[in-house]
Formats: structure tokens, sequence, C-alpha cells
């Protein structure tokens, strides 16, 4: 049986789902809805008596007001809460993500007649994610999800950057392979801002240098989400709307952000035409954009104006977008790397967001460009279609083996111990910079722990340090559960860690008699008690 | 500054000239001298973009004329007629960017007129509002009369009904007269209506005179009943 290759990008309000086509080289894109679009809406309907009426996609966008429908959307945000933490509603974000990941795959294999041991499956992840205390962990839920629907993680699903599944199309599909030099890939979606520095080296593969942005957090982030929510904010106020109907998560409120939603993606053109003059004009010349037409029975229509757009975005995004964009230059800096290069440098604007003429605006001024500038480092093939579909369409070849990714890995990761002199001290053990594939062997530090020290048990603290300076991991009594036979009184311990094929940090301890458990750095912070996280202040090496 | 990019950029510019498409050179020339100046967009005052937009036009203008005129083997004569049109051209365009800061000014006189008509728009809006709001008063009355209005429509629809069943009954009556006339004889058919009258009423004489007869011949016959009667009673008078 020949395997399906598939690539998934699940996005905070769109997702995308492709397969590539063995015979023809091509890739397909799954549309399972009605509607003709290459992506779909991240949103799952439950119907609160009928259990088999469960809806995903534009179908479940249809029941978003509906009082017998139980609807939830932009659940990738609080992936990092676990199944345990709902919020109050009936299902947690993981549940939801659960279910609409278990409905996409199950209409895609009733569709082309596959069962999903016969997938090869790439889902695209954010890369911030591993850079965020409070979404370290939202990996390993989505990886558990898979696990829950029957799918091997250890073989055939796999987590890439959906930054670098971005850079993988667009070397691939744009350039046909005829770009070798820098990128920064900047994917601004729904949810999550994400900002990466890669390579595309001479052999066809890339080279994963750096990461930075912002995951955002509960339920709208800093991205295109919080940017609807900021400018129907200000239509309702100023078409006098009643403040206390017309507040962020009642229905009326969500409607009208819907419908602007919906107008905001179809006028896109006419959006970055009034913008440009609004800028241009310093302000004084203010046109409409478009207007808003709430559907039946309101039929009422607003105007939003190119004002509207521009100070949302100033309130909400600009900051965010600006600090990640000086953050990656600054980098860039510190690595030699040329942004001024116009034939081995590129700026990659990716994600439904980036269609925004604000967003570009942005980011082509903090790189030295313009509106209008003929700039190579901003490729103009990179059109809105490609921009919101590039993700999944990436980690589609990403999943047919079409182009090799090698992470560096970034984040420091080992344990406080104490010298001669009982200072304390830091031993890293993962080093930054190094690739990730050096570490899928664990790397034993040659110190042992007895289990006693003093007649009182062993404690560990660990340390892991994303370049913001070490976090401490305070372990406790949560060691002793975790170490292999810890009721053998002279038992000694040895600590090693690897990464694993999700690039994830894994704690390895091994006893005397050479027996291991291996759990995840990120599980030991979120799911065993009494480990105080601490942010240390001062410089963490000796 | 970005030298590799504005270098980039002028070459463009030159293919696009070359390539006679004058409103793209112009654009790009737009861009790069703002570009250059590295002013940022939100900030631009309005008449300095005004200014770069009359210079860049006729900058195109200038270059237009220059590339229609130019050959190779032009004399010096030529060129400083030419050098003479693109000085006044250059001051012709220090007259349109006076007439631009003048436009500027106007519009900013406009600009406030429209704050004004805005704030008169958002009181209208106000007054559409409370129009609204009367006019939600005004519903449960109107639903009412449109329930009276369905109920006369109810009692229009039973006639209509009883009407139509009439209608069907007349028209019964009417194929069936027209299947009579439909049957009558073709000498019926032939004459014309007076003469069927007059036939009719002759036909009509004849009987009346058949039943008066008839009824002379019956009154005689009872007669001579009655007569043979009397005589039965009393046999002698035979």
């Amino acid at each position: 049986m020949r395997m399906i290759r598939v690539g998934f990008d699940l996005g905070t309000t769109y997702s995308a789902f492709c397969v590539y086509d063995d015979n023809s080289k091509n890739v397909d894109y799954f549309k399972f809805d009605t509607c003709a679009r290459e992506f779909f809406p991240t949103i799952i309907a439950y119907h609160r008596e009928d259990r088999a009426r469960c809806y995903v996609g534009e179908a479940a966008r249809r029941y978003r007001f509906s009082p017998q429908y139980d609807v939830y959307d932009t659940f990738k945000l609080r992936l990092g809460d676990g199944a345990c933490e709902n919020g109050g509603r009936i299902r947690s974000p993981f549940e939801a993500a659960r279910d609409f990941v278990g409905q996409v795959l199950k209409k895609f294999s009733e569709n082309r007649g596959v069962s999903l041991e016969d997938m090869i499956l790439v889902q695209t992840v954010p890369d911030i994610w591993k850079n965020e205390i409070h979404n370290k962990i939202a990996l390993e839920h989505l990886a558990q999800i898979y696990e829950d629907l029957g799918m091997d993680t250890s073989s055939r699903v796999s987590f890439e950057s959906e930054p670098v599944s971005a850079a993988v199309y667009y070397l691939n599909e744009i350039c046909q392979g005829n770009y070798h030099g820098h990128i920064v890939v900047v994917d601004y979606g729904g949810g999550t801002l994400d900002l990466t520095l890669c390579r595309a080296e001479k052999n066809g593969s890339i080279s994963v240098l750096y990461s930075c942005g912002n995951g955002g957090r509960g339920q709208t982030g800093c991205a295109g989400n919080a940017f609807d929510q900021a400018v129907t904010m200000r239509l309702a106020s100023r078409n006098g709307m009643d403040a206390a109907i017309y507040v962020p998560g009642k229905p009326a409120f969500d409607a009208l952000q819907s419908a602007f939603e919906d107008c905001k993606i179809a006028s896109t053109e006419s959006t970055r035409a009034a913008l440009e003059n609004y800028y241009e004009s310093g302000g004084l010349d203010d046109p409409v954009a478009f207007s808003v037409m709430m559907p039946p029975p309101v039929y009422e229509e607003y105007d939003v104006y190119a004002s509207d757009i521009a100070l949302a975005f100033e309130s909400v995004n600009h900051q965010a977008l600006r600090e990640s964009v000086m953050e990656m230059q600054k980098k860039c800096g510190e690595m030699d790397v040329d942004m001024e290069g116009i034939d081995d440098f590129r700026v990659l604007l990716v994600g439904g967001f980036s269609n925004l003429y604000c967003v570009e605006n942005c980011v082509r001024e903090l790189f030295g460009s313009m509106a209008g500038i003929d700039d190579p480092r901003f490729d103009g093939r990179m059109n809105r279609e490609s921009r919101s579909t590039a993700i999944a369409h990436g980690a589609c070849l990403i999943a047919a083996g079409i182009t090799p990714v090698a992470y560096i890995n970034q984040t420091e990761v080992g344990f406080f111990a104490r010298n001669l002199h009982g200072q304390e001290i830091a031993v890293p053990v993962l080093h930054r910079g190094k690739a990730v594939k050096e570490y899928a062997q664990p790397q034993y530090c040659p110190y042992t722990l007895a289990r006693t020290f003093q007649d009182m048990p062993v404690s560990l603290d660990l340390f892991f340090d994303d370049g913001m300076g070490p976090v401490r991991v305070r372990m406790d009594k949560a060691f002793g559960s975790i170490c292999p036979n810890f009721d053998k009184e002279d038992n000694r311990y040895q600590i090693g860690f690897s990464i694993d094929r999700h690039r994830i940090p894994q704690l390895h301890i091994r006893d005397a008699g050479g027996e291991e458990n291996v759990i995840s750095l990120y599980q030991t912070i979120a799911r065993l008690p009494a480990i105080i996280i601490q942010e240390e202040l001062k410089e963490g090496q000796p | 500054m970005n030298i590799a990019l504005i270098e980039h950029n002028i070459r463009q510019l030159e293919q696009k000239a070359q390539q006679g498409d004058g409103e793209e050179a112009a654009r790009l020339a737009l861009a790069l001298a703002r570009l250059i100046l590295q002013t940022p967009s939100p900030a631009q005052p309005r008449n300095l973009y005004g200014a770069y937009a009359g210079v860049a036009s006729t900058l195109r203008q200038c270059y237009d004329t220059l590339l229609e005129n130019y050959s190779p083997t032009s004399d010096i004569e030529q060129m400083l007629g030419k050098i003479q049109e693109v000085n006044a051209c250059i001051e012709e365009c220090g007259k349109e960017r006076e007439a631009v800061a003048r436009a500027n000014k106007e519009l900013l006189d406009g600009q406030k007129a429209l704050e004004k008509q805005k704030a008169e728009l958002e009181a209208l809006k106000d007054n559409v509002a409370k129009l609204t709001a009367v006019k939600e008063k005004e519903i449960p009355e109107l639903r009412r009369e449109i329930d009276r209005q369905k109920e006369k429509l109810k009692s229009l629809e039973e006639e209509c009904a009883a009407a139509l069943e009439e209608k069907e009954r007349w028209k019964a009556v009417f194929d069936e007269n027209n299947r009579l006339i439909i049957n009558l004889p073709d000498s019926v058919m032939d004459q014309d209506a007076d003469a069927i009258i007059a036939e009719a009423k002759e036909y009509a004489l004849r009987a009346r005179q058949a039943d008066e007869e008839g009824d002379q011949w019956l009154r005689r016959v009872i007669g001579a009943i009655m007569a043979g009667k009397e005589r039965m009673k009393d046999p002698l008078q035979t």
C-alpha cells in the first residue's frame, strides 16, 4: 500500500489541508466543504442533544449563533491548557481541537478512501510556542491528540514549524529551488505572530537559525483576531450601539465581528487603496475602506474608514510586530546576516493577517523599504492567495520528503549544582547553536547524585534558557517520583538530556543499575506537583 | 540607507523609461524620492507629497519630450533649445508647487467643512433613530389592522368561493344550452332569427288553435258522455 503524504496547517482562525500527488508531483488542496476555498474556518459546532450532529469548517460557522449548538473557535490559542481546563464550558480547548482534527481526518480518509494508518502527516505548529512558558506544553498536547486519534506520533506524524513550512513552499514553488540565502519569515495569522530566520542551503535543505514573536494568550492573542475585535469595538461605539449588548463574547458583538471579518477578507484591495491614501495624506484623507453588511434580519450597513483600520492596528498589533521584527534584526546583526542584500536576503510575509496593508507597510519600513519601491527582498510573487496557503502547502512538501529541514537548538538546558566551595553553578548539557539532531541520543552528565544527602532526600534544580536568561525548575519532592528505584537506599542517579523528533527536550534519569526513566522537560513543569518556576534575574552562568 | 536597493530601483526606473513606460518610471521616481528622504509615511505632510508628485510629473513630461526629440546627430543648438525648454518646465514646476500649496490650503478648509457636515450627519442619524423608535410604537396598531384585514380577506374568500360555485352551475346550464344549439338541425341554423321567431309564433298560433279545437272537441265528447250518462239514468228517454 502506497503511503499518502499530507500537510495540515491548523490555524487559529483558518486551517488548510494539502495532499501530495505522487504521480503528478503536485500538491492538491483538500476542500471538504461545498465552498471552493483552499482554507476553511477552524470552528467546531456540537449539537447540544444529538451527538451525531457535529460540524467543522464552513458548516460549523453557520451555527455560530445558534442556541442549539455548542460552538468552539480560537481553541488553538489555549492548547497549552490541557484537557482538564475548560474555562467553564462543556468542552476544553484540548477536546475541541481533538474533535476538530479528528473530523478533518475522518472527512479526508472517507473522501479519498484511505485509512489513517496509510498516512504520513506533517502538522505545522507555531515556532513561537516553544519560546513561551505557557505554550511549551501545547505541542505535547497536540501530539496527545494524534495519539488519541490512533495515529503513531513516533513515526507517522511529525510537527514542523509554520514559518519554516512557508519557507519550504517559497523555495520550491515560487523560486523553483533557485534561491540560496537567508529568509526571515513573518508569519502573522489570526492568533500568533511568528518570526523565523532560516537559511536556504545550496544542497536544497533549510536550516532554521532563530525564532521569536508573540504566541498570544487567551481568547484573542495579538494578531488578526485581536485586530478584528478592536475594529468591531470602534464600529459599535461610533454607531452608538448599546455598550451593554455589544461586548466581546456576547452574540450581538460576535455577529458584528464575524460580519466585519467576512467583509474584510473580501475587500483586501479596496482596503489597501484606502490605507495608501490615508498614510500618504498623513491622515487627512480618510476614505471608506469597505462597508460591513449585517446579515438578516438586521440589514444594517456600517462604513469602515481607513482610520478605523489604521488606529486599531496601531493600538493592538503595531507594538508587538515592531518589537518582534526589531528583535529579529538584532539577532540577524549578531549573526552577521546582511539584511540589505537584495540578492541573498528575503522577507517572507505569510498568514492571512499579513495581507493587511498596515502589516506589510510596518515590516517594510523597519527593513528600510516602502510601498511602491521595487524591493526584491519582498518578493511580489508571494501574492494574497499564497500567503494564506503557503504553510499547509510547504508542510505537504516536507511530508513528501522534498526539502530536508535541519533545526538549530535554541534552548540551553541543564541543571544547577554546587562546586567544592559550595557555590551554585549552572551546568548546561544541551547547548544553543548546536544542531538538534546531535541531541537525538541522551547527553549524560558525568556526575552522579546520591539518593539522600545528609539524611535528606536529594532534589534537583533544572534550568532552561531560550535566550532571555535561565528559568529555574525546582523539583523538590517531585524528583523522587520520577527516579527509578528511589526506595533503594544506596541508589545513585545520572542526569541526562536529549531532544526528541518533535524537538521537545527530554529529561533522562538513570540509576546505578542502568534503569532509566524519561520524561519531557515541559511535562515536568506542567504536570508534576511541587515544582516552582523561577525567573533568574541575574546571569545564570558561574 | 540601502544603496543596493536604491541602485536596483534606479536601474528599474531607467529600464521602464527606455521601454517608454513613462508613468511607471515617474511612479518609481516618486517612490525613490520618498525612500531617499526616509520620511515616515504617516507623518508626511500633504504639501510635501504634493510637491513630490508635481516634480515627478514634470520630470516625466520632460523625459517624454526629450525622448521624442532625441537623435544621435542632433546639434548643440538643438540641445540648448531643449535645455531652455527644460528650464521653462522647471519654472512651471515651481508655479505648480505654489498652486499645490494653495490647493492644499483649500483642501484643509474643505476638511474642516467636512467635519462640520459630519457632525450634522450625526445629528440626522440621531433623528433617524428617534423616528425609528416612534415607528416601533406604531407597529402593534399596524399588526391589529393587519389582523382585521386578514379577517375581511377570509370572508371575501368565502364569498368568492360561493360565487365560483354559482358560476360553475351557470356554466353547466350554458354548456347544456350550447350543446342543444350545436345539435339543432342545419335547416334551423340556416334560417335567420326573424324567420325562426315568425315560425315559432306561427307554430304557437297553430298550437293554440289546435288546443282550442281540441278543447272544443273535448267539450263535445264530454257533453256527449254526460248526455249518455243522463240517458243511462233514465232508460225510458231512449
